[in-house]
Protein backbone atom coordinates (compact mmCIF):
# COMPACT_ATOMS: atom_id res chain seq x y z
CA UNK A 1 0.00 0.00 0.00
CA UNK A 2 0.85 3.44 -0.84
CA UNK A 3 1.75 6.46 1.82
CA UNK A 4 -0.76 8.23 0.62
CA UNK A 5 -3.57 5.47 0.52
CA UNK A 6 -2.56 4.91 4.22
CA UNK A 7 -2.87 7.98 5.01
CA UNK A 8 -6.27 8.49 3.61
CA UNK A 9 -7.21 5.24 5.28
CA UNK A 10 -6.08 6.56 8.94
CA UNK A 11 -8.06 9.68 8.32
CA UNK A 12 -10.86 7.53 7.24
CA UNK A 13 -10.49 5.76 10.48
CA UNK A 14 -10.15 8.97 12.59
CA UNK A 15 -13.44 10.12 11.06
CA UNK A 16 -15.15 6.74 11.56
CA UNK A 17 -14.12 6.36 15.19
CA UNK A 18 -14.95 10.12 15.55
CA UNK A 19 -18.62 9.34 14.84
CA UNK A 20 -18.66 6.23 16.31
CA UNK A 21 -17.39 8.36 19.65
CA UNK A 22 -20.30 10.62 19.14
CA UNK A 23 -22.95 8.38 18.42
CA UNK A 24 -21.85 6.11 22.16
CA UNK A 25 -22.13 9.54 23.17
CA UNK A 26 -25.28 10.53 21.81
CA UNK A 27 -26.73 6.39 22.93
CA UNK A 28 -25.42 7.19 26.45
CA UNK A 29 -27.01 10.46 27.16
CA UNK A 30 -30.48 9.13 25.61
CA UNK A 31 -29.99 6.01 28.19
CA UNK A 32 -29.33 8.61 31.17
CA UNK A 33 -32.55 10.56 29.87
CA UNK A 34 -34.37 7.71 29.64
CA UNK A 35 -33.53 6.57 33.35
CA UNK A 36 -34.46 9.85 34.27
CA UNK A 37 -38.00 9.41 32.50
CA UNK A 38 -39.02 6.01 34.55
CA UNK A 39 -36.70 7.59 37.72
CA UNK A 40 -39.30 9.51 39.54
CA UNK A 41 -43.24 10.67 38.87
CA UNK A 42 -42.36 14.24 39.97
CA UNK A 43 -42.69 16.04 37.06
CA UNK A 44 -41.07 19.22 37.98
CA UNK A 45 -38.29 17.02 39.12
CA UNK A 46 -38.30 15.26 36.11
CA UNK A 47 -37.83 17.98 33.76
CA UNK A 48 -35.19 19.91 35.54
CA UNK A 49 -33.14 16.34 35.64
CA UNK A 50 -33.88 15.88 31.58
CA UNK A 51 -32.60 19.52 31.33
CA UNK A 52 -29.60 19.42 33.51
CA UNK A 53 -28.55 16.43 30.87
CA UNK A 54 -29.19 18.65 27.97
CA UNK A 55 -27.21 21.42 29.26
CA UNK A 56 -24.58 19.08 29.65
CA UNK A 57 -24.16 17.01 26.61
CA UNK A 58 -25.05 20.37 24.95
CA UNK A 59 -22.76 22.46 26.83
CA UNK A 60 -25.10 25.18 27.34
CA UNK A 61 -25.42 28.21 29.70
CA UNK A 62 -29.24 27.83 30.27
CA UNK A 63 -32.31 25.68 29.43
CA UNK A 64 -35.84 25.93 30.12
CA UNK A 65 -39.19 24.21 29.28
CA UNK A 66 -42.63 26.09 28.78
CA UNK A 67 -46.26 24.78 29.15
CA UNK A 68 -48.87 25.86 27.56
CA UNK A 69 -51.99 27.17 29.25
CA UNK A 70 -54.99 26.18 27.69
CA UNK A 71 -57.57 28.73 29.30
CA UNK A 72 -55.28 31.28 29.03
CA UNK A 73 -53.15 30.17 25.66
CA UNK A 74 -49.61 31.91 27.05
CA UNK A 75 -46.59 29.97 27.27
CA UNK A 76 -45.71 29.80 31.06
CA UNK A 77 -42.30 28.51 32.22
CA UNK A 78 -42.40 25.23 33.99
CA UNK A 79 -38.82 24.80 34.81
CA UNK A 80 -35.80 27.07 34.09
CA UNK A 81 -32.10 26.17 34.97
CA UNK A 82 -29.69 28.87 34.46
CA UNK A 83 -28.66 32.39 36.29
CA UNK A 84 -31.91 33.88 35.55
CA UNK A 85 -34.03 30.74 35.30
CA UNK A 86 -35.96 32.18 39.13
CA UNK A 87 -36.79 35.33 37.52
CA UNK A 88 -37.82 33.18 34.13
CA UNK A 89 -40.21 30.95 36.49
CA UNK A 90 -41.86 34.14 38.26
CA UNK A 91 -42.21 36.49 35.00
CA UNK A 92 -41.57 34.49 31.94
CA UNK A 93 -45.02 34.15 29.93
CA UNK A 94 -44.94 34.12 25.78
CA UNK A 95 -48.35 33.80 23.49
CA UNK A 96 -48.44 31.50 20.59
CA UNK A 97 -46.39 32.74 18.20
CA UNK A 98 -44.13 35.33 19.72
CA UNK A 99 -40.60 34.78 20.38
CA UNK A 100 -38.58 31.63 19.50
CA UNK A 101 -40.40 29.27 21.94
CA UNK A 102 -43.88 30.51 20.34
CA UNK A 103 -42.86 29.80 16.81
CA UNK A 104 -42.38 26.71 17.36
CA UNK A 105 -45.35 26.25 19.67
CA UNK A 106 -47.50 27.41 16.99
CA UNK A 107 -45.98 25.53 14.11
CA UNK A 108 -44.97 22.35 16.02
CA UNK A 109 -41.75 22.39 14.30
CA UNK A 110 -37.95 22.19 16.38
CA UNK A 111 -35.77 25.44 15.32
CA UNK A 112 -31.82 26.18 15.93
CA UNK A 113 -31.20 29.90 15.92
CA UNK A 114 -27.42 30.25 15.44
CA UNK A 115 -27.83 33.76 16.17
CA UNK A 116 -30.39 35.25 17.69
CA UNK A 117 -29.36 39.28 16.24
CA UNK A 118 -30.15 38.12 13.01
CA UNK A 119 -33.59 36.21 13.46
CA UNK A 120 -36.40 38.25 13.87
CA UNK A 121 -38.66 35.95 14.93
CA UNK A 122 -36.39 36.28 18.47
CA UNK A 123 -37.94 38.45 21.19
CA UNK A 124 -35.49 40.54 23.32
CA UNK A 125 -38.13 41.41 25.59
CA UNK A 126 -36.83 38.88 28.16
CA UNK A 127 -33.19 39.64 27.96
CA UNK A 128 -34.09 43.37 28.38
CA UNK A 129 -36.01 42.07 31.72
CA UNK A 130 -33.43 39.79 32.80
CA UNK A 131 -30.52 41.26 31.82
CA UNK A 132 -29.26 37.72 30.29
CA UNK A 133 -27.70 37.88 26.45
CA UNK A 134 -29.19 35.31 24.52
CA UNK A 135 -26.94 34.48 21.65
CA UNK A 136 -27.94 30.66 20.50
CA UNK A 137 -31.06 28.46 21.25
CA UNK A 138 -32.22 25.13 20.11
CA UNK A 139 -36.13 24.99 20.67
CA UNK A 140 -38.37 21.50 20.39
CA UNK A 141 -42.26 21.43 21.33
CA UNK A 142 -43.58 18.97 23.46
CA UNK A 143 -45.85 17.45 21.51
CA UNK A 144 -48.87 14.92 23.17
CA UNK A 145 -51.15 13.21 21.12
CA UNK A 146 -50.99 15.06 18.25
CA UNK A 147 -51.04 18.37 19.95
CA UNK A 148 -48.11 21.10 21.17
CA UNK A 149 -48.58 21.22 24.89
CA UNK A 150 -45.00 23.13 25.16
CA UNK A 151 -41.79 24.18 24.30
CA UNK A 152 -38.14 23.09 25.38
CA UNK A 153 -34.75 25.33 24.66
CA UNK A 154 -31.19 25.29 25.28
CA UNK A 155 -29.51 28.45 25.28
CA UNK A 156 -25.96 29.50 24.43
CA UNK A 157 -22.93 26.97 23.66
CA UNK A 158 -21.26 27.58 26.72
CA UNK A 159 -17.98 27.34 23.89
CA UNK A 160 -19.48 30.35 21.78
CA UNK A 161 -20.03 28.21 19.05
CA UNK A 162 -23.47 27.30 17.55
CA UNK A 163 -25.71 24.31 18.12
CA UNK A 164 -25.47 21.89 15.61
CA UNK A 165 -28.01 19.20 13.34
CA UNK A 166 -26.64 16.51 15.76
CA UNK A 167 -27.43 18.26 18.90
CA UNK A 168 -30.66 19.15 17.95
CA UNK A 169 -31.28 15.13 17.18
CA UNK A 170 -30.46 14.26 20.49
CA UNK A 171 -32.25 17.44 21.79
CA UNK A 172 -35.74 16.57 19.65
CA UNK A 173 -35.22 12.87 21.33
CA UNK A 174 -34.72 13.83 24.93
CA UNK A 175 -37.89 16.33 24.19
CA UNK A 176 -39.99 13.10 22.93
CA UNK A 177 -39.09 11.63 26.25
CA UNK A 178 -40.24 14.51 28.30
CA UNK A 179 -43.68 14.40 26.32
CA UNK A 180 -44.43 10.98 27.27
CA UNK A 181 -43.46 11.42 30.45
CA UNK A 182 -45.81 14.64 30.54
CA UNK A 183 -48.34 12.62 29.00
CA UNK A 184 -48.07 9.41 31.68
CA UNK A 185 -48.22 12.19 34.54
CA UNK A 186 -51.16 13.74 32.74
CA UNK A 187 -53.15 10.14 32.69
CA UNK A 188 -52.18 9.53 36.30
CA UNK A 189 -53.74 12.84 37.67
CA UNK A 190 -57.07 12.40 35.51
CA UNK A 191 -56.96 9.13 36.68
CA UNK A 192 -56.71 10.25 40.21
CA UNK A 193 -59.79 12.80 39.96
CA UNK A 194 -61.63 10.47 38.08
CA UNK A 195 -61.54 8.18 40.98
CA UNK A 196 -62.03 11.15 43.67
CA UNK A 197 -65.16 12.03 41.26
CA UNK A 198 -66.61 8.52 41.71
CA UNK A 199 -66.33 8.61 45.56
CA UNK A 200 -67.81 12.21 45.69
CA UNK A 201 -70.62 10.61 43.38
CA UNK A 202 -70.90 7.48 45.28
CA UNK A 203 -70.94 10.00 48.22
CA UNK A 204 -73.90 11.76 46.50
CA UNK A 205 -76.14 8.68 45.31
CA UNK A 206 -76.03 7.81 49.30
CA UNK A 207 -77.75 11.43 50.03
CA UNK A 208 -79.46 11.75 47.05
CA UNK A 209 -81.08 8.68 47.43
CA UNK A 210 -82.02 9.53 51.28
CA UNK A 211 -84.19 12.85 49.84
CA UNK A 212 -86.55 9.81 48.50
CA UNK A 213 -88.71 8.08 51.44
CA UNK A 214 -88.10 4.09 51.74
CA UNK A 215 -91.17 3.79 53.97
CA UNK A 216 -94.33 5.38 53.82
CA UNK A 217 -96.80 6.33 56.51
CA UNK A 218 -99.61 3.69 55.12
CA UNK A 219 -96.86 0.97 55.86
CA UNK A 220 -99.49 -0.77 58.65
CA UNK A 221 -101.12 -3.50 57.02
CA UNK A 222 -104.36 -2.03 58.74
CA UNK A 223 -103.79 0.56 56.76
CA UNK A 224 -106.92 0.93 53.31
CA UNK A 225 -104.00 1.78 51.53
CA UNK A 226 -100.39 1.24 50.72
CA UNK A 227 -97.49 2.57 48.70
CA UNK A 228 -94.70 1.27 47.06
CA UNK A 229 -91.65 3.08 45.33
CA UNK A 230 -88.12 2.67 43.41
CA UNK A 231 -86.08 5.06 41.84
CA UNK A 232 -83.47 3.63 39.64
CA UNK A 233 -80.81 6.77 38.58
CA UNK A 234 -79.13 5.99 35.15
CA UNK A 235 -75.70 7.16 36.52
CA UNK A 236 -75.18 7.59 40.07
CA UNK A 237 -76.79 10.35 40.47
CA UNK A 238 -80.38 11.23 38.47
CA UNK A 239 -82.76 13.80 38.00
CA UNK A 240 -86.07 12.15 38.85
CA UNK A 241 -87.99 12.09 42.27
CA UNK A 242 -90.97 11.14 44.13
CA UNK A 243 -92.38 11.88 47.07
CA UNK A 244 -95.03 11.02 49.72
CA UNK A 245 -96.21 12.99 52.61
CA UNK A 246 -98.79 13.33 55.15
CA UNK A 247 -100.64 16.28 54.87
CA UNK A 248 -103.35 16.07 57.80
CA UNK A 249 -104.37 12.58 58.82
CA UNK A 250 -106.80 12.26 56.44
CA UNK A 251 -105.09 13.50 53.43
CA UNK A 252 -101.91 12.34 51.43
CA UNK A 253 -99.88 14.22 49.45
CA UNK A 254 -97.24 12.24 46.59
CA UNK A 255 -96.08 13.39 43.34
CA UNK A 256 -93.45 11.92 41.20
CA UNK A 257 -91.17 14.13 38.30
CA UNK A 258 -88.75 14.12 36.19
CA UNK A 259 -86.38 16.84 35.89
CA UNK A 260 -84.27 17.85 32.68
CA UNK A 261 -80.84 16.42 31.88
CA UNK A 262 -79.14 14.28 33.64
CA UNK A 263 -76.57 13.24 35.93
CA UNK A 264 -75.13 15.84 38.98
CA UNK A 265 -76.96 18.78 37.83
CA UNK A 266 -80.66 17.06 37.46
CA UNK A 267 -79.60 15.65 40.70
CA UNK A 268 -79.02 18.97 42.55
CA UNK A 269 -82.09 20.75 40.70
CA UNK A 270 -83.99 17.53 41.92
CA UNK A 271 -82.43 17.66 45.56
CA UNK A 272 -83.83 21.35 45.83
CA UNK A 273 -87.20 20.56 44.38
CA UNK A 274 -87.85 18.09 46.89
CA UNK A 275 -87.04 20.67 49.84
CA UNK A 276 -89.59 23.03 47.94
CA UNK A 277 -91.77 20.25 47.45
CA UNK A 278 -92.31 19.31 50.92
CA UNK A 279 -92.77 22.84 52.27
CA UNK A 280 -95.15 24.27 49.90
CA UNK A 281 -97.58 21.08 50.05
CA UNK A 282 -97.61 21.21 53.61
CA UNK A 283 -98.87 25.49 53.53
CA UNK A 284 -101.83 25.01 50.59
CA UNK A 285 -102.13 21.30 50.79
CA UNK A 286 -104.16 21.92 47.73
CA UNK A 287 -102.42 20.49 44.08
CA UNK A 288 -103.05 23.96 42.41
CA UNK A 289 -101.11 26.42 44.32
CA UNK A 290 -98.51 24.02 45.28
CA UNK A 291 -97.38 23.44 41.67
CA UNK A 292 -98.51 27.41 40.47
CA UNK A 293 -95.79 28.75 43.80
CA UNK A 294 -93.27 25.51 42.87
CA UNK A 295 -93.10 26.66 39.00
CA UNK A 296 -93.16 30.24 39.70
CA UNK A 297 -89.63 29.65 41.96
CA UNK A 298 -88.41 26.93 39.49
CA UNK A 299 -89.14 29.86 36.52
CA UNK A 300 -87.62 32.75 38.35
CA UNK A 301 -84.43 30.74 39.16
CA UNK A 302 -84.06 28.69 35.93
CA UNK A 303 -80.39 27.97 34.19
CA UNK A 304 -79.90 27.11 30.85
CA UNK A 305 -83.37 25.56 30.34
CA UNK A 306 -83.89 23.31 33.04
CA UNK A 307 -87.58 22.12 33.96
CA UNK A 308 -89.23 19.45 35.39
CA UNK A 309 -91.99 17.34 34.54
CA UNK A 310 -93.98 16.64 37.83
CA UNK A 311 -97.61 15.24 38.91
CA UNK A 312 -98.75 16.03 42.36
CA UNK A 313 -101.86 14.32 43.72
CA UNK A 314 -103.90 14.17 47.27
CA UNK A 315 -105.89 11.65 48.51
CA UNK A 316 -108.47 11.58 50.86
CA UNK A 317 -108.20 8.83 52.11
CA UNK A 318 -111.44 7.84 53.69
CA UNK A 319 -113.26 8.71 50.18
CA UNK A 320 -110.82 7.90 48.02
CA UNK A 321 -110.78 11.57 46.47
CA UNK A 322 -107.99 12.12 44.53
CA UNK A 323 -106.78 15.73 43.04
CA UNK A 324 -104.07 15.77 40.96
CA UNK A 325 -102.44 18.50 38.88
CA UNK A 326 -99.91 17.68 35.80
CA UNK A 327 -97.00 19.50 34.67
CA UNK A 328 -95.86 17.63 31.43
CA UNK A 329 -95.90 14.26 33.32
CA UNK A 330 -96.28 11.10 31.24
CA UNK A 331 -100.14 10.83 32.85
CA UNK A 332 -100.25 7.41 35.46
CA UNK A 333 -102.29 4.51 34.59
CA UNK A 334 -104.85 3.73 36.79
CA UNK A 335 -105.88 -0.14 37.07
CA UNK A 336 -109.22 -1.52 38.38
CA UNK A 337 -108.61 -5.28 38.85
CA UNK A 338 -112.17 -5.14 39.16
CA UNK A 339 -112.87 -5.47 35.22
CA UNK A 340 -108.99 -5.93 34.51
CA UNK A 341 -109.44 -2.42 33.23
CA UNK A 342 -106.36 -0.05 33.05
CA UNK A 343 -106.92 3.21 32.28
CA UNK A 344 -104.46 6.45 31.69
CA UNK A 345 -105.03 9.74 34.32
CA UNK A 346 -105.69 12.45 31.57
CA UNK A 347 -106.90 15.89 32.49
CA UNK A 348 -105.61 18.02 35.09
CA UNK A 349 -103.11 19.33 32.56
CA UNK A 350 -100.03 21.89 32.05
CA UNK A 351 -96.80 22.66 31.25
CA UNK A 352 -93.93 21.05 32.57
CA UNK A 353 -92.76 23.95 35.60
CA UNK A 354 -90.18 26.15 35.66
CA UNK A 355 -90.52 26.89 31.93
CA UNK A 356 -92.89 30.12 32.28
CA UNK A 357 -94.59 32.14 35.06
CA UNK A 358 -97.29 32.37 35.68
CA UNK A 359 -99.08 29.81 34.14
CA UNK A 360 -102.57 28.02 34.41
CA UNK A 361 -102.68 24.66 36.03
CA UNK A 362 -106.36 23.35 36.58
CA UNK A 363 -107.50 20.42 38.81
CA UNK A 364 -108.56 17.42 38.23
CA UNK A 365 -110.72 14.58 40.26
CA UNK A 366 -111.25 11.03 40.34
CA UNK A 367 -112.78 8.70 43.17
CA UNK A 368 -110.43 5.70 43.93
CA UNK A 369 -112.38 2.47 44.63
CA UNK A 370 -111.16 -0.35 46.81
CA UNK A 371 -108.86 -2.54 45.01
CA UNK A 372 -107.58 0.54 42.42
CA UNK A 373 -103.94 0.19 41.97
CA UNK A 374 -102.36 3.69 40.40
CA UNK A 375 -99.20 3.74 38.44
CA UNK A 376 -96.84 6.54 38.70
CA UNK A 377 -93.59 6.60 36.47
CA UNK A 378 -91.31 8.54 34.50
CA UNK A 379 -90.23 7.84 30.71
CA UNK A 380 -87.33 5.67 31.61
CA UNK A 381 -89.16 2.92 31.64
CA UNK A 382 -90.97 3.42 28.65
CA UNK A 383 -87.50 4.85 27.09
CA UNK A 384 -85.42 1.22 28.12
CA UNK A 385 -84.17 -0.44 24.99
CA UNK A 386 -83.33 -3.76 24.14
CA UNK A 387 -80.57 -5.11 22.40
CA UNK A 388 -82.90 -4.76 18.73
CA UNK A 389 -83.35 -1.10 19.35
CA UNK A 390 -87.14 -1.46 20.45
CA UNK A 391 -89.12 0.25 23.49
CA UNK A 392 -90.18 -1.28 26.50
CA UNK A 393 -93.88 -0.11 25.86
CA UNK A 394 -96.83 0.95 27.56
CA UNK A 395 -98.47 -2.29 26.41
CA UNK A 396 -95.87 -4.37 28.13
CA UNK A 397 -96.19 -2.22 31.16
CA UNK A 398 -100.32 -2.69 31.39
CA UNK A 399 -99.24 -6.39 30.70
CA UNK A 400 -97.45 -6.65 33.95
CA UNK A 401 -99.87 -4.35 35.85
CA UNK A 402 -102.43 -7.11 34.92
CA UNK A 403 -100.14 -9.99 35.86
CA UNK A 404 -100.28 -11.63 38.74
CA UNK A 405 -98.97 -9.85 42.16
CA UNK A 406 -99.92 -9.28 45.27
CA UNK A 407 -98.80 -5.95 46.91
CA UNK A 408 -97.92 -2.54 45.92
CA UNK A 409 -94.18 -3.56 46.44
CA UNK A 410 -94.27 -6.37 44.33
CA UNK A 411 -96.10 -5.10 41.42
CA UNK A 412 -93.11 -2.24 41.80
CA UNK A 413 -90.30 -5.09 41.69
CA UNK A 414 -92.29 -7.25 38.74
CA UNK A 415 -91.95 -3.68 36.34
CA UNK A 416 -88.43 -2.95 37.61
CA UNK A 417 -87.66 -6.83 36.74
CA UNK A 418 -89.83 -6.83 33.28
CA UNK A 419 -87.95 -3.42 32.36
CA UNK A 420 -84.45 -5.17 33.23
CA UNK A 421 -85.44 -8.01 31.62
CA UNK A 422 -86.54 -6.24 28.14
CA UNK A 423 -83.19 -4.47 27.89
CA UNK A 424 -81.07 -7.77 28.71
CA UNK A 425 -77.56 -6.10 29.28
CA UNK A 426 -78.17 -2.89 27.83
CA UNK A 427 -77.21 0.58 28.98
CA UNK A 428 -80.04 2.17 31.07
CA UNK A 429 -80.04 5.60 29.11
CA UNK A 430 -82.51 7.22 31.57
CA UNK A 431 -83.57 7.43 34.77
CA UNK A 432 -86.08 5.27 36.05
CA UNK A 433 -88.64 5.69 38.82
CA UNK A 434 -92.50 4.03 39.72
CA UNK A 435 -94.60 4.56 42.17
CA UNK A 436 -97.36 2.60 42.91
CA UNK A 437 -100.51 3.44 45.14
CA UNK A 438 -103.06 0.48 45.82
CA UNK A 439 -106.34 1.00 47.67
CA UNK A 440 -105.93 -2.91 49.10
CA UNK B 1 -74.86 16.19 14.71
CA UNK B 2 -74.52 19.49 12.83
CA UNK B 3 -75.74 23.23 13.50
CA UNK B 4 -75.91 25.95 10.64
CA UNK B 5 -77.16 29.18 10.74
CA UNK B 6 -78.76 31.28 7.91
CA UNK B 7 -79.71 34.81 8.38
CA UNK B 8 -82.67 35.48 6.14
CA UNK B 9 -84.02 39.31 6.49
CA UNK B 10 -84.55 39.98 10.64
CA UNK B 11 -84.69 36.00 11.24
CA UNK B 12 -81.98 33.84 12.10
CA UNK B 13 -82.40 30.08 10.85
CA UNK B 14 -80.68 27.61 12.89
CA UNK B 15 -80.83 24.10 10.92
CA UNK B 16 -79.99 21.06 12.96
CA UNK B 17 -79.21 17.64 11.37
CA UNK B 18 -78.71 14.29 14.08
CA UNK B 19 -79.83 13.68 17.59
CA UNK B 20 -79.84 16.43 19.99
CA UNK B 21 -79.33 15.15 23.58
CA UNK B 22 -77.36 15.52 26.62
CA UNK B 23 -73.34 15.65 25.04
CA UNK B 24 -74.64 17.47 21.38
CA UNK B 25 -77.23 19.99 22.47
CA UNK B 26 -74.44 22.57 23.97
CA UNK B 27 -73.57 23.13 19.90
CA UNK B 28 -77.05 24.02 19.61
CA UNK B 29 -76.97 25.97 22.80
CA UNK B 30 -74.09 28.12 21.45
CA UNK B 31 -75.87 28.54 18.33
CA UNK B 32 -78.89 29.41 20.04
CA UNK B 33 -77.22 32.00 22.91
CA UNK B 34 -75.22 33.71 19.98
CA UNK B 35 -78.22 34.84 18.11
CA UNK B 36 -79.98 35.48 21.31
CA UNK B 37 -77.34 37.80 22.29
CA UNK B 38 -77.09 39.68 19.07
CA UNK B 39 -81.00 40.11 20.04
CA UNK B 40 -81.81 38.61 16.72
CA UNK B 41 -85.95 39.44 16.13
CA UNK B 42 -86.94 36.23 15.03
CA UNK B 43 -84.81 33.13 15.61
CA UNK B 44 -86.29 30.08 13.23
CA UNK B 45 -84.78 26.53 14.71
CA UNK B 46 -85.29 23.99 12.21
CA UNK B 47 -85.42 20.30 13.74
CA UNK B 48 -86.26 18.91 9.86
CA UNK B 49 -82.91 17.03 10.46
CA UNK B 50 -83.78 15.71 13.76
CA UNK B 51 -85.35 12.29 14.55
CA UNK B 52 -84.26 12.00 18.09
CA UNK B 53 -84.02 14.70 21.08
CA UNK B 54 -83.92 14.13 24.93
CA UNK B 55 -84.67 16.30 27.60
CA UNK B 56 -81.61 18.15 27.49
CA UNK B 57 -82.06 18.93 23.76
CA UNK B 58 -85.54 20.15 25.09
CA UNK B 59 -84.22 22.30 27.83
CA UNK B 60 -81.73 24.02 25.57
CA UNK B 61 -85.33 25.50 23.58
CA UNK B 62 -86.24 26.20 26.74
CA UNK B 63 -83.68 28.63 26.90
CA UNK B 64 -83.87 30.06 24.05
CA UNK B 65 -87.42 30.73 24.22
CA UNK B 66 -86.45 32.18 27.73
CA UNK B 67 -83.56 34.44 26.34
CA UNK B 68 -85.18 35.69 23.22
CA UNK B 69 -88.18 36.87 25.69
CA UNK B 70 -85.83 38.66 27.46
CA UNK B 71 -86.09 41.17 24.75
CA UNK B 72 -89.40 40.79 23.47
CA UNK B 73 -87.86 38.40 20.39
CA UNK B 74 -89.81 35.63 18.87
CA UNK B 75 -88.81 31.79 19.34
CA UNK B 76 -89.86 29.57 16.51
CA UNK B 77 -89.79 26.14 15.70
CA UNK B 78 -90.31 24.25 12.71
CA UNK B 79 -89.79 20.88 10.79
CA UNK B 80 -90.86 18.41 14.26
CA UNK B 81 -90.44 14.83 12.99
CA UNK B 82 -92.71 12.12 14.61
CA UNK B 83 -90.30 11.32 17.28
CA UNK B 84 -89.50 14.49 18.61
CA UNK B 85 -93.29 15.42 17.96
CA UNK B 86 -94.35 12.79 20.84
CA UNK B 87 -91.78 14.19 23.20
CA UNK B 88 -93.28 18.12 22.63
CA UNK B 89 -96.61 16.70 22.54
CA UNK B 90 -96.70 14.58 25.59
CA UNK B 91 -94.84 17.14 28.08
CA UNK B 92 -97.56 19.93 26.49
CA UNK B 93 -94.45 21.69 25.23
CA UNK B 94 -96.58 22.30 22.15
CA UNK B 95 -98.57 24.50 24.82
CA UNK B 96 -95.01 25.92 25.15
CA UNK B 97 -93.36 26.62 22.13
CA UNK B 98 -94.88 28.40 18.65
CA UNK B 99 -94.72 25.83 16.22
CA UNK B 100 -94.41 26.07 12.39
CA UNK B 101 -95.41 23.46 9.61
CA UNK B 102 -92.57 25.67 7.34
CA UNK B 103 -89.60 27.31 7.61
CA UNK B 104 -91.65 29.77 5.43
CA UNK B 105 -94.29 30.42 7.49
CA UNK B 106 -91.94 30.40 11.09
CA UNK B 107 -89.84 33.27 8.95
CA UNK B 108 -92.34 34.65 8.47
CA UNK B 109 -94.49 34.74 11.41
Amino acid sequence: MQRDDLKKQVGKLRRQNADLKNQVGFFSSLMDVSIILSSTFDLEELIRRVLETSQRVMNSEASNVMLLNEETGMLECKVALGEVSEQLKSEFTLKVGQGIAGWVAKHGESLVVEDTSKDERFFSGVDARTGFVTRSILASPLIVRGKVIGVAEVINRADGKSFTRDDLKLFEAFCRGVSVSIQNAQMHRRLLENQRVEQQLEMASIIQQGFLPRHFSLDPPNQPYEIAARNLPASMVGGDLYDCIELRKDLLGFTIGDVSGKGVPAALYMARLVSDFRFYAHQFEDPVPTMQILNKMLAERSRQGMFVTMIYLTLDIEHGVLKYVNGGHIPPLLYRRAGSEISRLDGGEGIPLGIRSPTVFSEERLEMKPEDTLVLFSDGILDAKNSAGEHFSVNKLEKTIRGKWDTADELVSRIVDRVRSHAGGEHQFDDITILVLRWR
Amino acid sequence: MQVEVNRRGDAAVISVSGDVDLYTSPEVRKAITRMCKKKVPVIVINLAEVAYMDSSGVATLVEGLQLSGRYEGAFRIVGLQPAVREVFELARLDHVFAIFESEEQAVGG
